[in-house]
C-alpha cells in the first residue's frame, strides 16, 4: 500500500500532472456553477483531451472536475438561488437568505470550507476502505457480480424521484444498445445492420458525449434566455468569518461528512440525497428548527460538507467492483475503460497506484477548489449570466469534434448526434438518463458474468439461490424494488394515524 | 423531478401524447430488437432476449400507465410511491414542439454540414449563424464567437493534440 502511495506521489508530482489537476478544478468549478452544465457534462467533453494522456493524468484532470463541480455549485446555489447542479439544492435554503442579509461572504466562506472539508473525509474513508474492499471482492464469483450489476441498476432506478418503472425501462434500452457490435462471449457480431461501423458496438464516448453535452445544448436552446434567471450580484465580505464558523460548528460539519460518505457508497443513491438529508437532519436535531430557512449558517456547512463527502464514498463501489453510484462516476469509469484500466477487482489488486493517484487528486483538488472559490466567487458567480445562445453553438462545437477526435471516425459524430436527440427526448419525458448511461456501462460486465455463471452451474439456475451473498443481493434488489410502495404505504399509515388527531 | 408525466392527470394533451409516443417509440423498440434477437444462435440470445422481454413487459406497464384506467393508476401507485393523482402537481416547462424540433434541426444540420465540408468550414459558419439567427446577436458579436470558437478548435485539436480534423467528403 506505502509502495502504490509513493508511486502515485511520483505520478502525481510532475508538471503535467499538475497543471491537468489545476485545469480539471478550474473546469469544474466553471461547469459546477453554470446551471445544467454539472460535472457529468465536464468530464464526458473532456475525454477526447485525454486520449493522448498517460492514464494517471487522465485521472488528475477528471477528479479535478470530479472534486471541484460540488464546490462550483454552492456559489451559484448562494448567490443566485440556482444551484449550480442538483446536489446543491439544499444550499438554496440557508445559503439565498444570508446572501439576500448581506452576508454572501459568510455563507460562501462556510459552503466553501465545509466543501473542502466534507470531501477530505470523503477521500480519507475511501483509502481506509480499500483494504476491506479488497478481502470482500475475493468473496464474489461471477454469480454476485451480475447480481451486483442487476442491484445497481434497481437501485439507481428508485432513487430516479419516483420515476422507478421508466428508469427500468431506460436502464433494459441501455442494455440493448451496449449489446450491440463484437459479442465477447460468442465471438458473433450482433445487431450490426450490415454497418461495419457497428462491429465495435456504440463506441461509450461519443454515447456519453450526445447523452450529456448535446442533450443538454439541445435542452438549453429550446429554453433560450440566460442560464439563470436572477441577475443581481450582492456583495461578498467576511468570507474569513465563514471559515471560522465551519470550525467553530465541527459537529454539524464531521455529521454531514459521515452522511454524505455513507449515502455516497450506495449506488444511485447520490449527493441530492445525501445534502437533503444531512440538511433534514441537522435540523431535526437543531434546537431553533424555526431559524432554518432564514439564514443559518448551519444549514450551509450540512448541505455542503455532504455533497462533496459523497464523491469518495462513490468511489467504493465504482472502483471495488466496477459498479457506478451514479451518472459522473460512470462517465469517469468510461475514462478508465478507454486508458485501458478495468475497473473491479483487476484496478483493486493490480493499479491500486491508480487509486491513490485518484485519492491524491481529489484530496488536493478539494482544497485548491476552496481557495479559488474564495478568491474568485463573484466572477464564478458571473458565468451563469453567460446568454445560452453564445453557449450552446460553442459547447456544441467541442463536443461534436471531442466526438470525432476519439478515433477520427465521422461515425462517431452521428453516433453522438443521434445520442444527443435521444437524451433530449429523455429530458423531455422525464425518462434517467443516469440508468440509461450505467446500463450502456455495464451491459458487458453484465452479460459476461451471467454467461460465466451459466458455465460454472452448467446452466443450472439455483446458482442463484445456492450461495449467502447471491441471496443477500436478491433480497436487496427486491427490497429496492419494493420501496417505493413501502413509502407509499409508511406515508398512508402515518397520514391515518395524524388523520383523526 | 416527477412530472407525474404518466399520471394522465394534470397534463395538456399534448404534451400527453408526447408522452406517449416516446412510450410507444421505446416499445416498438423492445419489439424489433426481440424481433432480431432470433436471428442469432440460442446461447447468443438468450442474454438478450432475457433483457428484451424484461424490456418489452415494463414498456407495456408505462403504456397503461399512460392511460386514465384504474389500472393505469395502479401501475403509477406501485412504481412511483405516490397516491394516484398526487403525481402531477407541479407542472414542468411545456416548450413548444417547433422550439424544439428548430433545436434538433441545427444540430442535424450542423453535422449534415461537417459530413459535407468538414470541420474547418462549417465550425465558423455554425457559430456564426447559430449567434446570429438564434440568438440575434450582432454580426461583431457573431464574428468574434465564431473566429474565436474556429481558433480554439484548430489550436486544441489539431496544433496541440495533432488530430487532423474531417474535411469533409469531397476532400476524403
Amino acid at each position: 500500500m506505502f509502495d502504490s502511495l509513493l508511486l502515485a506521489l511520483d505520478n502525481l508530482l510532475t508538471i503535467n500532472s499538475l497543471g491537468f489537476l489545476v485545469m480539471g478544478t478550474c473546469i469544474g468549478l466553471v461547469f459546477g456553477a453554470i446551471p445544467g452544465l454539472g460535472g457529468t457534462t465536464a468530464i464526458a467533453l473532456l475525454i477526447p483531451l485525454t486520449f493522448g494522456m498517460k492514464e494517471f493524468e487522465a485521472i488528475t484532470l477528471m477528479g479535478g472536475v470530479m472534486a471541484a463541480t460540488s464546490t462550483g455549485g454552492s456559489v451559484s446555489a448562494i448567490l443566485l438561488n440556482t444551484p449550480g447542479t442538483a446536489p446543491n439544492a439544499a444550499t438554496t435554503f440557508d445559503g439565498y437568505p444570508l446572501a439576500q442579509q448581506g452576508k454572501a461572504g459568510l455563507a460562501l466562506g462556510a459552503a466553501a470550507t465545509a466543501s473542502a472539508l466534507g470531501g477530505l473525509i470523503g477521500v480519507f474513508t475511501l483509502v481506509a476502505v480499500i483494504p476491506i474492499a479488497k478481502e470482500i471482492v475475493l468473496l464474489f464469483a461471477p454469480a454476485e457480480f451480475f447480481l451486483l450489476a442487476v442491484f445497481g441498476l434497481c437501485a439507481i432506478a428508485v432513487s430516479t424521484g419516483g420515476r422507478l418503472l421508466q428508469g427500468l425501462i431506460t436502464a433494459c434500452v441501455g442494455l440493448i444498445a451496449g449489446f450491440v457490435g463484437y459479442d465477447g462471449v460468442s465471438g458473433e457480431v450482433r445487431y450490426d445492420f450490415g454497418i461495419d461501423f457497428l462491429w465495435d458496438g456504440v463506441k461509450l464516448v461519443p454515447a456519453l458525449i450526445g447523452l450529456f453535452a448535446i442533450a443538454e445544448m439541445i435542452n438549453l436552446s429550446v429554453k433560450g434566455g440566460t442560464v439563470a434567471e436572477n441577475p443581481e450580484i450582492v456583495k461578498i465580505q467576511k468570507v474569513f468569518d465563514g471559515v471560522k464558523a465551519v470550525f467553530k460548528n465541527y459537529p454539524t460539519m464531521l455529521r454531514g461528512s459521515a452522511i454524505g460518505t455513507f449515502i455516497g457508497a450506495v449506488p444511485g443513491v447520490g449527493g441530492t440525497v445525501a445534502a437533503f438529508l444531512s440538511y433534514s437532519t441537522q435540523v431535526q436535531m437543531a434546537k431553533d428548527p424555526e431559524t432554518y430557512g432564514k439564514g443559518n449558517i448551519l444549514g450551509v456547512i450540512a448541505p455542503e460538507s455532504a455533497n462533496n463527502a459523497k464523491d469518495g464514498g462513490s468511489l467504493i463501489p465504482t472502483l471495488a467492483f466496477g459498479i457506478p453510484g451514479s451518472a459522473e462516476t460512470a462517465v469517469f469509469l468510461g475514462v478508465l475503460i478507454l486508458h485501458g484500466l478495468d475497473p473491479g477487482p483487476t484496478i483493486l489488486f493490480e493499479h491500486e497506484d491508480v487509486i491513490f493517484t485518484l485519492v491524491l487528486t481529489l484530496t488536493i483538488s478539494c482544497v485548491l477548489a476552496t481557495l479559488i472559490v474564495l478568491a474568485l466567487a463573484r466572477s464564478l458567480a458571473l458565468l451563469t449570466m453567460i446568454d445560452v445562445h453564445v453557449l450552446v453553438p460553442t459547447v456544441t462545437i467541442v463536443a461534436l469534434v471531442g466526438a470525432y477526435a476519439l478515433q477520427t471516425e465521422i461515425g462517431d459524430v452521428y453516433v453522438a448526434l443521434v445520442f444527443g436527440i435521444v437524451g433530449y427526448l429523455m429530458i423531455r419525458f422525464d425518462y434517467p438518463r443516469v440508468t440509461f448511461t450505467i446500463a450502456l456501462v455495464l451491459g458487458e460486465i453484465t452479460e459476461r458474468s451471467f454467461h460465466q455463471t451459466m458455465l460454472i452451474s452448467d446452466d443450472n439456475w439455483s446458482i442463484f439461490i445456492t450461495r449467502n451473498i447471491s441471496i443477500i443481493l436478491l433480497v436487496l434488489i427486491a427490497a429496492a424494488l419494493a420501496l417505493p410502495s413501502f413509502r407509499l404505504w409508511a406515508q398512508r399509515r402515518k397520514g391515518r394515524r395524524e388523520g383523526p388527531a | 423531478m416527477n412530472n407525474g408525466m404518466n399520471s394522465g392527470m394534470n397534463i395538456g394533451a399534448p404534451e400527453k401524447r408526447g408522452a406517449l409516443y416516446f412510450a410507444l417509440g421505446l416499445f416498438a423498440l423492445t419489439v424489433f430488437f426481440i424481433y432480431l434477437s432470433y436471428d442469432y444462435a440460442p446461447n447468443v440470445r438468450l442474454f438478450p432476449l432475457m433483457v428484451g422481454y424484461t424490456g418489452l413487459i415494463l414498456c407495456a406497464l408505462d403504456l397503461i400507465g399512460l392511460t386514465d384506467t384504474a389500472l393505469g393508476r395502479i401501475i403509477n401507485t406501485v412504481f412511483s410511491g405516490t397516491a394516484a393523482g398526487e403525481t402531477g402537481k407541479v407542472a414542468k416547462f411545456t416548450p413548444k414542439l417547433s422550439r424544439q424540433l428548430i433545436a434538433m434541426a441545427w444540430m442535424v444540420g450542423l453535422v449534415i454540414g461537417i459530413y459535407i465540408v468538414g470541420f474547418m468550414v462549417m465550425v465558423p459558419a455554425y457559430v456564426f449563424s447559430s449567434m446570429y439567427f438564434q440568438g440575434k446577436k450582432s454580426v461583431k458579436k457573431c464574428a468574434y464567437g465564431a473566429v474565436s470558437t474556429t481558433v480554439f478548435v484548430w489550436v486544441m485539436f489539431e496544433f496541440l493534440l495533432k488530430y487532423e480534423l474531417y474535411r469533409g467528403v469531397f476532400a476524403e
